[in-house]
């Protein structure tokens, strides 16, 4: 959030997705419209789309890799919400809202073993030049090479939450604290904002690492004069506009501030903003499948470079380059794309990152590159 | 009515909230095509995508068979495809374009357009068009200022035009003005 945090608890509702109850889901959800509560903070859902599942909703098949057996994707349904801003409010459709001194104890951070990176450089190089044979075929022209950092811990989410918002807070960071897993995260992109019939989506393509010598106005004349970053970004504002032209009226679909930097604590990130009036009678489903897996964390085209990325990724994203947010019962919904995160299950913690092959890239670039994201996340532990 | 044929290209929806300025506009897969309504169509339009032309043949089927009975138009690949089909090859280019603005311009061979006049268009394609290239009927049309690969063909007896560029990008600075003098050709 814009001016804090919004806290959401006393879940009476937990839905473990996969591909066989994903369309109760969306049902689902257009029941909390008949069942509009009285307190309309708490009519919603919150949680996030793994990766697989977005695949999958859009026919794009993933094929057998090594995974945690992490779920799909997870929601709740809250009946709390704490708004922590200037005052702190606590809003519910309970009569006993929850006692948030209760005593139950979650795990402490501690580290077991340090942190693996799952492609090593050479791996990387093999990898980076399948795909720009690719790219030279024509079969993408845009595509992301995802890495993995993991280490044995076990972590306390919410001092770890805290302790990223001192030194890396984004408009998108979420946690998330569950009985046998949690997520901590400080994604910087909106996939979707979607407000009664009007939907934006700010993809960011480009990052600058911030150095001494680097203020927001240099980062922007160096996005602007490296020809790399400027047509890596324009790709992607054509292909957002694209993914939103499925769904919005004709000619609605405009550039509302093109090619922008937002300054971050260790980067700095090149953004455009893009918003459309969407059709009538649209369903939450049909605005998933539109937009997500968000092409900026993706490639272009989509469905191609889907297929070749699932074809060389060994090991399941899980949620990375998923999507996290909320779809309340007005079926307005907000997602972000889920990256620069953490996530902590079966004793794991694991980080994931990628960084973009297109024609005018190196190999040892784009894995530094990976490791510049990653830095931030890792310093946490 | 417009049939655009999408071969699952990430542009495709701009192209058609472009064409539909000016007629009503069907998009169907290039594997799901509705024999009817694209029969009861005037201008069939093959959207950009990946891969090469050889890739589609179902696309290829479909320009053999319509030829010189509808208007057709193609985009990028599309472009390739029709060139493909007029016994063009379809080559891998040293330099790419994927996401660049280029300046082009317009030959005397053109009916369409008027000679010598450029335009700043976004480009997003691997291979190109092999030359020299050959053809009584498909002419190339405009050329890329500073490469001179082929940017644009006209068919003028079939109606049968194509650009490699993309008119729908918010990088072409006359798409409208390009689709337009299509629609009316």
């Amino acid at each position: 959030m814009k001016n804090g945090y919004d806290l959401f608890t006393d879940f009476s509702e937990k839905i473990i997705l996969h591909n066989k109850n994903i369309d109760n889901f969306f049902k689902k959800i257009r029941k909390l419209k008949k069942f509009r509560s009285s307190n309309k903070f708490c009519s919603m859902y919150i949680g996030f789309f793994g990766y697989q599942l977005l695949c999958n909703l859009i026919h794009v098949k993933v094929p057998k890799q090594k995974n945690s057996h992490f779920p799909m994707g997870i929601f709740y349904k809250p009946e709390t919400v704490i708004k922590i801003r200037k005052n702190i409010t606590i809003r519910s459709s309970l009569k006993n809202f929850r006692n948030l001194f209760e005593n139950k104890i979650f795990n402490q951070t501690r580290i077991l073993s340090p942190f693996k990176i799952n492609i090593d450089i050479n791996r990387y190089k093999n990898i980076f030049n399948q795909f720009s044979k690719n790219l030279r075929e024509g079969k993408t022209y845009q595509i992301k090479i995802c890495t993995k950092y993991k280490n044995k811990s076990t972590i306390d989410p919410v001092s770890m939450f805290w302790k990223l918002m001192k030194t890396n807070a984004s408009p998108e960071s979420f946690m998330i604290r569950d009985n046998n897993y949690c997520i901590v995260s400080c994604s910087p992109e909106t996939l979707i904002e979607k407000k009664g019939k009007f939907i934006t989506t700010k993809p960011i393509a480009g990052t600058l690492r911030k150095t001494k010598n680097t203020n927001i106005r240099k980062a922007y004349s160096f996005f602007k004069n490296n020809i790399k970053e400027t047509k890596e970004h324009n790709m992607i504002v054509d292909m957002e506009r694209s993914d939103l032209s499925k769904i919005c009226k004709y000619n609605t679909v405009k550039i509302s501030k093109l090619k922008y930097v937002e300054e971050y604590r260790h980067l700095y990130h090149y953004v455009s903003a893009i918003k459309g009036e969407l059709k009538k009678n649209l369903t939450t489903k049909d605005i998933i499948t539109a937009m997500m897996p968000g092409g900026s964390v993706i490639g272009c085209p989509k469905i191609s470079t889907l297929n070749l990325l699932n074809r060389q990724e060994k090991e399941s994203r899980n949620i990375y380059t998923g999507a996290f947010g909320y779809i309340n019962s007005e079926l307005d919904m907000r997602f972000n794309n889920i990256i620069r995160t953490i996530i902590n299950f079966k004793g794991s913690s694991e980080i994931a990152v990628a960084s973009g092959v297109v024609i005018d890239s190196t190999a040892k670039k784009e894995f530094n590159e990976n490791y510049i994201k990653a830095k931030s996340l890792i310093n946490l532990f | 009515m417009i049939y655009l044929i999408d071969h699952r290209d990430s542009f495709t929806f701009n192209l058609e909230h472009l064409l539909s300025n000016y007629d009503d506009v069907f998009v169907s897969n290039y594997f799901e095509i509705d024999n009817i309504k694209i029969a009861h169509s005037n201008l069939i339009v093959f959207s950009s995508g990946p891969g090469t032309p050889e890739n589609y043949p179902q696309t290829s089927r479909i320009y053999k068979k319509f030829k010189g009975k509808k208007k057709i138009l193609g985009i990028c690949l599309g472009f390739q495809q029709i060139l493909y089909n007029e016994k063009g090859r379809i080559i891998r280019q040293n330099k790419i374009y994927h996401g660049h603005q280029s300046k082009i311009k317009v030959l005397k061979s053109s009916v369409l357009f008027k000679p010598n006049q450029s335009f700043k268009v976004g480009r997003y394609h691997s291979l190109k068009l092999k030359e020299p290239y050959y053809s009584k009927e498909t002419l190339i049309t405009m050329r890329c200022m500073e490469t001179r690969v082929a940017m644009a063909i006209e068919n003028k007896k079939d109606k049968i035009y194509g650009f490699q560029f993309h008119p729908e990008s918010f990088l072409t600075e006359n798409g409208k003005y390009i689709i337009q003098k299509i629609l009316s050709a």
